[in-house]
């Protein structure tokens, strides 16, 4: 779960780096600087989720982390684009929320 | 740009150019995995060398047919797939031709 | 996407050379084209094949009143390790005693332990050396074999996705196999040369603009269902070449294998499953193999339990290796790892000792392995595996999309052209060909509008009567599962020769939406027929919280909802303003946004007097 949230977040960041979504978004431009840096977080943010869901538990090897990253990184991706497409302008604050939501899901062990 | 002809030896040079991607690839896929199972055996157990090496022949038939239809011309598609093909096939034999194995 | 001749063709004669991007545009188009309609029903099978288990039991109702599982899961300290084992033991001994009552002469069986997914126990046996195995259903604690009815199940979706098995014995497994894997190959060579082609991948990763209608939103569909889940595509046509690569890449084999003898491919079978030769022989259909020997199940069970610390048994057999030697092979659960096959223990079955423990441990070898387990997901619990059906659902929708693209684009180029005939006609004053027939799309086009159709909405269609058949045909009819199957492949067929029809007769969107209203139609009723045929429909299952069951109805009265919505949007007669952007597959739970178009301009190529068929 903590996956899921955390790649949302993640993806939203990227996806409101980008000119057209940004617009829909917030409805106004952007500096081409402000954009970039909201992409390079999405990116770390990315890599953040990557790395705490291969950190092995006593449930879970290293190996199904990471293939329950890899499923939770697709499906945030659609689930971003069905924001970006029929709900932009919720589009940030359901990002902040899910950054929050999975780092808190990811220390209750989600 | 030319008007397209879908004439008669445009539809061969297209025909060709499948077969060498089908058929060709396959040759230089399977002289892939042939040659590379045999050097990776020298250095591993056989059954991950063959795993690796087909694997990657998978990889290499992909390409090959990519080759088939980027190539300039229908020849140059066979020439892609089935030369190395046959340069392929003739390592992976070369060592029973040599009378080294069975 | 360039709908044009390969660039060799109409390039100038000089050494001009079109684009990498272009050719690989070329290519992408025909690999998809060529068995897209095969790729679609393989894809769409193999996501319903995700619940496998779960159709085998629904379509099998007379299990309804067997006891869940109680091993669900392995046991953790040694006290309950050893009740574990105990009820194990006990389950199995019932079970193979059954059987050995019934068939004395059996020489090799394997039983499947109840698992959360499939509360009775599956034995498999048989009494030749090479023959069929026959199946038997048993209750986990009588061992009572339970008669139920004659179906293929889950198993039909299965078996049709890798080996196109049109029959509950279907004896060209081997030929369907090998079409299964050039389609595969075509896949792989799709999935890459769309990468390469996809110019914006990354400015366009989440770009899904349903409202701007005609290509543009088909395009869009396509790109955003074959680019956001490209992991999982990757992944399930690599393993699937995989999977089968000593059937269609055996080189490797060939060469590094090869003895004085010939190619020993049991040896390579065996170091792929990290086990030895002789302990699986592969034998003649005439050899003699003597019947299996009395055995005392429970103490190699407890050993079992042992040396796994606990880890649940998922199966056990019993045969005899290539020196005769009667064996058991005790074999771990296979949910409980990503890697397939799961470890097995040896033992031999008249002095218990323990001879073996097969696994593969090579790092190439548990690639292999992972790879295998992955395309399976076995490994998946409820929630990932509706996620991956998810998946598949967005998969079929890709090449569904891609499909319809081709169509669309096509039609508007021809519509195009017809339009600059008609015009440059009537500045000559010359009477033009009446614009209709002058506009008629070519044959190519229509039959691949007509199998579209076939296929698109077809197979839906035909999933769905399978299912109603499992529920409408009498218990007692011969050769009952092969009854099922002909309602499956005869309603397939039946929307084959609607499609050709519309395609002769210009019918424009009818085409679409009969068949998928009947889809619709069909998988809705299903609780009904449910409820009609069977004590196991909703008005029991869902009171009691059976969730395997209300699932099931649940689902399939989803997907008809849906495709009844599907069938109205693409209703003739709308006005040329509303368009699906996609088009999905039977079922909806899973998380993949539904397109809900909103108003859109005509995506169908509506102008009077032109073949709409196909879009």
């Amino acid at each position: 779960m903590s996956a899921f949230l955390l790649c949302f977040a993640a993806w939203s960041a990227i996806a409101l780096g980008m000119d057209r979504h940004h617009r829909e978004a917030l409805g106004r431009e952007s500096s081409a600087r402000h954009l970039l840096r909201l992409r390079r977080a999405g990116w770390l943010l990315l890599l953040l989720s990557l790395w705490l869901a291969a950190r092995p538990s006593h449930a879970t090897p290293t190996s199904l982390g990471v293939t329950a990253w890899a499923i939770a990184l697709s499906v945030a991706a659609v689930a971003v684009t069905a924001m970006v497409t029929w709900q932009p302008r919720r589009a940030p604050a359901f990002a902040g929320g899910a950054l929050v939501a999975g780092l808190l899901a990811w220390a209750l062990g989600w | 740009m030319k008007p397209v002809r879908a004439d008669g030896r445009y539809r061969l040079a297209v025909a060709s150019r499948a077969l060498a991607a089908i058929g060709g690839g396959y040759a230089l896929a399977a002289g892939w995995a042939a040659a590379f199972s045999l050097a990776l055996a020298q250095l591993m157990p056989r059954v991950e060398a063959v795993l690796i090496a087909t694997m990657l022949a998978w990889l290499a038939y992909a390409m090959a047919a990519g080759w088939a239809f980027y190539a300039r011309t229908a020849w140059g598609a066979w020439g892609g797939t089935l030369l190395p093909a046959l340069v392929l096939g003739a390592c992976a034999m070369a060592p029973q031709w040599m009378g080294i194995t069975p | 996407m360039s709908a044009t001749p390969s660039p060799a063709a109409h390039r100038p004669a000089s050494t001009q050379r079109e684009g990498f991007r272009q050719a690989m545009s070329w290519l992408h188009t025909w690999a998809g084209l060529i068995l897209g309609w095969l790729l679609f029903a393989i894809f769409l099978t193999g996501t319903l094949s995700f619940f496998r288990s779960e159709f085998n039991l629904w379509m099998r109702p007379e299990m309804h009143s067997l006891p869940s599982a109680t091993e669900t899961e392995g046991a953790a300290e040694p006290t309950a390790q050893a009740a574990q084992a105990a009820r194990t033991a006990q389950t199995v001994q019932k079970s193979v005693d059954a059987l050995v009552r019934r068939a004395p002469e059996v020489t090799q069986w394997i039983l499947h332990l109840p698992d959360e997914r499939d509360p009775a126990v599956n034995l498999l046996w048989r009494g030749t050396g090479n023959g069929r195995f026959e199946t038997l259903r048993m209750h986990p604690q009588t061992g009572e074999p339970i008669e139920a009815r004659q179906t293929m199940g889950g198993d039909f979706f299965y078996r049709f996705h890798f080996e196109l098995r049109t029959a509950q014995k279907g004896r060209w497994a081997i030929q369907g196999r090998w079409v299964v894997g050039v389609a595969t190959m075509l896949m792989f060579v799709a999935l890459i040369t769309g990468v390469i082609t996809h110019r914006r991948i990354f400015k366009d990763f989440f770009t899904f603009r349903p409202n701007k209608g005609g290509q543009r939103a088909w395009m869009d569909a396509h790109n955003v269902t074959g680019v956001l889940v490209l992991p999982f595509y990757l992944m399930i046509t690599f393993s699937g070449l995989m999977i089968f690569h000593t059937l269609y890449m055996p080189a490797g084999i060939a060469t590094a294998y090869k003895t004085e003898k010939g190619v020993d491919a049991n040896a390579y079978f065996a170091d792929l499953q990290g086990e030895k030769a002789e302990s699986r022989p592969r034998r003649g259909p005439g050899d003699p193999v003597e019947p299996l020997p009395a055995i005392a199940l429970q103490p190699l069970i407890e050993a079992a339990s042992t040396r796994w610390q606990g880890g649940r048994i998922g199966s056990l057999q019993a045969r005899r290796d290539a020196k005769g030697r009667a064996v058991v092979e005790i074999t771990r659960h296979d949910g409980d790892r990503l890697q397939y096959r799961p470890p097995r223990l040896l033992f031999d079955a008249t002095t218990g000792q323990w001879l073996d423990q097969a696994d593969a441990t090579g790092p190439a070898a548990r690639t292999y392995g992972v790879l295998y387990g992955l395309h399976l997901a076995r490994f998946a619990d409820a929630g990932m595996r509706w996620v991956l059906f998810g998946f598949g659902v967005l998969g079929s929708l890709m090449i569904a999309t891609g499909m319809v693209l081709w169509s669309v684009k096509r039609s508007a180029r021809s519509e195009a052209k017809a339009q600059a005939h008609a015009q440059t006609a009537a500045s000559r004053e010359i009477h033009a060909v009446p614009l209709a027939v002058a506009a008629r799309a070519p044959f190519g086009e229509r039959l691949v509008a007509a199998i579209n159709i076939a296929t698109l909405a077809g197979l839906p269609l035909a999933c769905g009567v399978y299912i109603a058949s499992n529920r409408l045909i009498p218990v007692g009819t011969a050769g009952r599962a092969d009854v099922e199957l002909a309602w499956f492949f005869g309603t397939w067929g039946l929307a084959l020769l609607w499609a050709l029809a519309c395609a002769l007769v210009r019918e424009g969107r009818a085409g679409w939406s009969v068949p998928l209203g009947a889809a619709g139609l069909v998988w809705a009723a299903l609780p009904g027929i449910n409820a009609l045929t069977t004590r196991t429909h909703l008005g029991v299952t869902l009171p009691a919280g059976e969730w395997t069951w209300a699932g099931m109805d649940l689902s399939f009265l989803a997907t008809g909802l849906l495709l009844g919505w599907l069938s109205w949007r693409l209703r003739p007669g709308r006005m040329s303003r509303g368009k699906v952007a996609a088009h999905p597959g039977p079922h909806t739970a899973s998380p993949a946004p539904r397109p809900a178009p909103p108003q859109a301009v005509a995506a169908l190529p509506g102008t009077p007097g032109v073949s709409t068929s196909g879009a």
